[in-house]
């Protein structure tokens, strides 16, 4: 029932996978396997079918039922979720080493034949979306981005990132975004701790072969909207948010002005300019999707502080000092880059202005300046 | 009792030597002034972390210069210069100055780590106090508004109350804002010695390198490791009744095992067979555990995880739990202690063999990151005098039978006294005694 | 009680021999004629007990459509006995509408139940 298989090398041929596949060996004991499935993030379709579906996946398959596989996963060790992100669905599974065919066996379940029964819907998914929505918006700060998001990218990545429950959709249209999104061409895997050959055997084994070929769906171009802005009031901590929408060739100069007036990455650097701002909480960030990014500062606190903080933030931007802090973006880029998405870009010291913006103050807004007196 | 004798011994050197590194990939240096230094090298780590681990906490402090250690290693561990960036890990047993920087710049990283250590009153003097002592303030406040971690922090103080282990890691608002410079040298004086620091270091860098620049330029004083203070545990209860806030929290723990207990491994798998629970996740109604599937199909708690936490010579088994659903607090105990009295009776093979694979790859997945694999290097070798390999941890797990875990939950749970702590909505917790009487059974 | 499976089984085994099927038709037809359910307004499937766990769930999982003929038809059952009257033939359930919309979802809640069972006993 459990498959184990021995920790067996296959040396012999090259084997191409049928999806794009990158693993690396370790010396630990654990496996680290993630399938990203692009082009299907909350840019995609209607606004949160990709939280939904991403909520179905681990629920019953053809091949065996939720309940069977929790349970057997629990009794391997294993554990797994299922992410949404704007760019795409990541579903993440770490067990030991030797657990690996019975894993990937499992995510191709997942991908290619999950049974999307009417009642998951009503008993699994939506309990567990709402609530997740729920627990999101409780936080000023994840609003905020949010709204940001839609001020600087309209459609696409400026749809929410979790179902809000506004426009109905029926499971018939999860079934046909899931078969749209989990293609071959979709879909990249990546393991941390796993030899290329065996993976690459098991994954061609495994139902991840039935998955269709799908063509590389073309997303249409991001066009980026600058010098908005939008106000919520909202109980809780007051907040202004600035973003600057960039281009993927931007985030190199981005990541240097962020480390050199406060990166989040590098919060315990208290020489930064923004952890200097008196009475509140500021730092900078780039949020990097595929075809575009978000800059964005954040300063958090009371009404009366933020007020005072938000009018400097201009003149820190503009004086920043990017050549000092190039080593520092190097180390800020060093920490973020990860397994499955490496940063392959360096710092590049080039002066950035703020220039136009997005602006959103959320919180006590009418104790919050508007972006114009900024 | 035995703790810190690996140290002990390795401070009898007087020269520089390696030791053994044959069950990982974990180098150790020991310098001449007794410092260890030792490195995990993961060549496909993409940044590096060498962190200088104090063996002062809480434990080291008494009840007016709580946050004293917190203070004084988050004044000395913050900041950015040249490529390496400061920060600090605060507990209650140990404090860590942690420089995270890039692969080839860990060289500088050591010597900033060397620089802190040999002259920590230069910087300690040129900084701002008020500052530190604000930010300091604005952590342990966060600590209490946060209902979980709050009843975490008060279950520590309950348990140990009158000992030292029992005050909150980052001080108080009231001990806090009366410290002052002197006490951090007080601290440093006495603790601050080469047979009480630990020098760890993970990421893709040169061992030897790293070991070459931090010998050349670090000056420890030498003396004898502080005798840590003892702490006992006391059966007790601690209800901060807030009615103003949405759930009730509640966590109940037995005393556990300390670090270097033979029981160690035995206790973290039996927190592994309880495992942990979120209501609100899809796979809820399909969790293993007996305890999951009874409290989820009648919605009587949110979320709860089991911990065995362990201190150097003591340590804490229980769980932590936020109940919405506030007229079955009394329910939810009730059979969460039941429950616990299977683990003396009753528990089966597949039970066992469940959760000793859910703690072997806990144990895995916590030492994810360059920063948590140092702080499992500084705090364990600081504390129990040595760090067992990851392969030997694995193999103490698997080697763990039914027997053990009953033995343990015999001779650690059943009718032992139990600490409680709860915040909230917890007009149904019931009184002490009923809880008590719960830890065993008149019959089975 | 047997469950919903096995029954289903038997039934499945009986219309699969058709010796058996040629003796067991006629009576099932004529219980069904004697129970006088259909003339009540009601379809087989609203007969099967639902105070078990195992029916709620499978009651729950109706579509809205089936959930609303099923509570007209009790309602109608439930007039019908009080007012101690039957539908005239041309309005009572004709056989070909007596389906067993309910069979399905009370397999699929079984087959839930019987494999957690199986799981929560498993040997290792």
């Amino acid at each position: 029932m459990l498959s184990r298989a021995a920790t067996r090398r296959s040396y012999s041929t090259a084997v191409q996978a049928v999806v794009k596949t990158t693993a690396r060996d370790t010396t630990g004991n654990l496996t680290n396997l993630t399938v990203v499935v692009n082009n299907s993030g909350s840019k995609a379709g209607k606004s949160g079918i990709s939280h939904l579906l991403s909520s179905f996946n681990f629920l019953n398959t053809g091949a065996k039922s939720a309940l069977r596989f929790t349970r057997e996963s629990e009794l391997l060790g294993g554990q797994f979720s299922s992410n949404v992100t704007r760019d795409a669905i990541v579903l993440n599974t770490s067990f030991l080493k030797t657990d690996l065919p019975y894993y990937v066996e499992a995510l191709g379940n997942v991908l290619s034949n999950t049974s999307f029964r009417p009642h998951e819907l009503v008993e699994n998914v939506l309990p567990v979306v709402k609530s997740q929505y729920e627990s999101a918006i409780k936080s000023n700060s994840y609003l905020a981005l949010e709204e940001l998001h839609e001020l600087s990218f309209r459609k696409g990545l400026g749809n929410p990132l979790l179902y809000d429950g506004t426009n109905k959709i029926t499971l018939d249209e999860i079934k046909e975004f899931a078969a749209q999104s989990y293609t071959k061409s979709n879909i990249s895997v990546f393991a941390s701790g796993a030899i290329e050959e065996d993976l690459v055997q098991f994954i061609n084994d495994s139902s991840f072969s039935y998955l269709p070929s799908g063509d590389a769906s073309s997303v249409a171009p991001v066009t980026l909207f600058k010098g908005k802005e939008a106000r919520i009031r909202s109980g809780g901590e007051s907040a202004v948010f600035i973003g600057v929408p960039i281009k993927p060739t931007e985030f190199a100069k981005y990541e240097v002005l962020s480390a050199a007036i406060g990166s989040s990455i590098l919060n315990s650097d208290i020489t930064a300019p923004l952890y200097k701002l008196a009475g509140v909480d500021a730092s900078s960030s780039v949020l990097k999707y595929k075809d575009a990014g978000l800059f964005v500062i954040s300063v958090k606190g009371s009404a009366a502080a933020v007020s005072t903080a938000a009018k400097q933030l201009k003149t820190i931007v503009d004086s920043a000092d990017v050549k000092a802090a190039t080593k520092k973006a190097e180390l800020s880029i060093a920490l973020q880059s990860t397994f499955e998405s490496p940063l392959s870009f360096k710092a590049e010291a080039t002066p950035v202005k703020l220039g136009a913006f997005n602006y959103v103050a959320i919180g006590e807004v009418d104790a919050l300046p508007y972006a114009d007196e900024l | 009792m035995l703790r810190g004798s690996g140290v002990r011994s390795i401070k009898n050197f007087t020269c520089r030597r390696l030791l053994s590194s044959a069950n990982g990939p974990t180098k150790y240096t020991s310098l001449s002034n007794g410092i260890t230094i030792a490195s995990e090298i993961n060549p496909n780590a993409t940044s590096s972390t060498v962190a200088a681990y104090i063996g002062a906490g809480t434990r080291a402090e008494h009840q007016y210069n709580n946050g004293i250690s917190a203070l004084t290693t988050n004044i000395l561990a913050s900041g950015y210069e040249n490529g390496v960036l400061l920060s600090s890990d605060n507990s209650k047993e140990a404090n860590g100055i942690i420089a995270q920087t890039t692969n080839d710049n860990v060289v500088e990283a050591g010597k900033t780590i060397a620089k802190i250590l040999s002259n920590p009153t230069a910087i300690l003097e040129k900084a701002d106090y008020g500052v530190a002592k604000a930010k300091l303030i604005s952590i342990a406040e966060a600590i209490e508004s946060n209902p979980s971690t709050k009843v975490l922090e008060h279950l520590d103080a309950s348990a140990f109350q009158g000992y030292s282990l029992g005050l909150p890691t980052f001080g108080t608002t009231d001990s806090i804002k009366d410290l002052q410079l002197e006490d951090s040298q007080r601290l440093l004086e006495k603790y601050l010695v080469g047979s009480n620091v630990v020098i760890a270091a993970s990421g893709n860098f040169d061992h030897d390198a790293l070991a070459d620049a931090i010998e050349s330029s670090l000056k420890v004083q030498q003396a004898a490791k502080p005798i840590v203070k003892t702490a006992s545990f006391l059966g007790s209860e601690v209800r901060m009744r807030d009615d103003t806030l949405p759930k009730a929290y509640v966590s109940i723990a037995a005393q556990g095992e300390g670090l270097s207990s033979p029981a160690y491994y035995v206790s973290k798998v039996a927190a592994a067979i309880f495992g942990d629970f979120d209501h609100h996740s899809s796979i809820a109604p399909y969790t293993s555990a007996k305890l999951a599937s009874l409290v989820q199909e009648y919605h009587i708690v949110d979320k709860y995880t089991h911990f065995s936490r362990s201190y150097a010579d003591t340590g804490l088994w229980g769980f932590n739990a936020e109940i919405s659903n506030i007229g079955a607090v009394d329910e939810f105990v009730h059979f969460i202690l039941k429950d616990w009295n299977r683990l003396s009776i009753s528990i089966s093979n597949a039970e066992v063999a469940r959760g000793k694979a859910a703690a072997k790859t806990a144990l895995l997945r916590e030492l994810s990151s360059t920063n948590a694999i140092v702080a499992d290097i500084g705090t364990k070798i600081l504390l129990s005098g040595y760090r067992n390999s990851v392969k030997e941890a694995l193999e103490k797990i698997d080697a763990v039978t039914t027997a053990d875990v009953k033995a343990w939950g015999q001779a650690s749970l059943w009718d032992k006294d139990i600490v409680i702590s709860a915040t909230g909505q917890i007009e149904a917790l019931m009184d002490y005694g009923r809880n008590r009487n719960e830890m065993a059974m008149m019959r089975w | 009680m047997a469950s919903i499976t096995s029954i289903v089984k038997t039934s499945d085994f009986i219309l699969s021999r058709p010796t058996l099927s040629k003796i067991v038709t006629p009576i099932a037809r004529a219980f069904v004629a004697y129970a006088g359910y259909r003339e009540m307004g009601l379809k087989f499937n609203d007969l099967i007990m639902e105070e078990t766990p195992i029916a709620q769930k499978a009651i729950s999982r109706l579509p809205e459509d089936e959930i609303y003929a099923r509570n007209y038809r009790i309602l109608t059952a439930h007039q019908l006995a009080l007012s101690h009257q039957l539908l005239p033939p041309n309005k009572a359930v004709q056989p070909e509408e007596d389906t067993h919309y309910l069979i399905p979802y009370l397999l699929e809640a079984e087959k839930e139940a019987f494999e957690k069972v199986e799981l929560d006993n498993i040997e290792v």
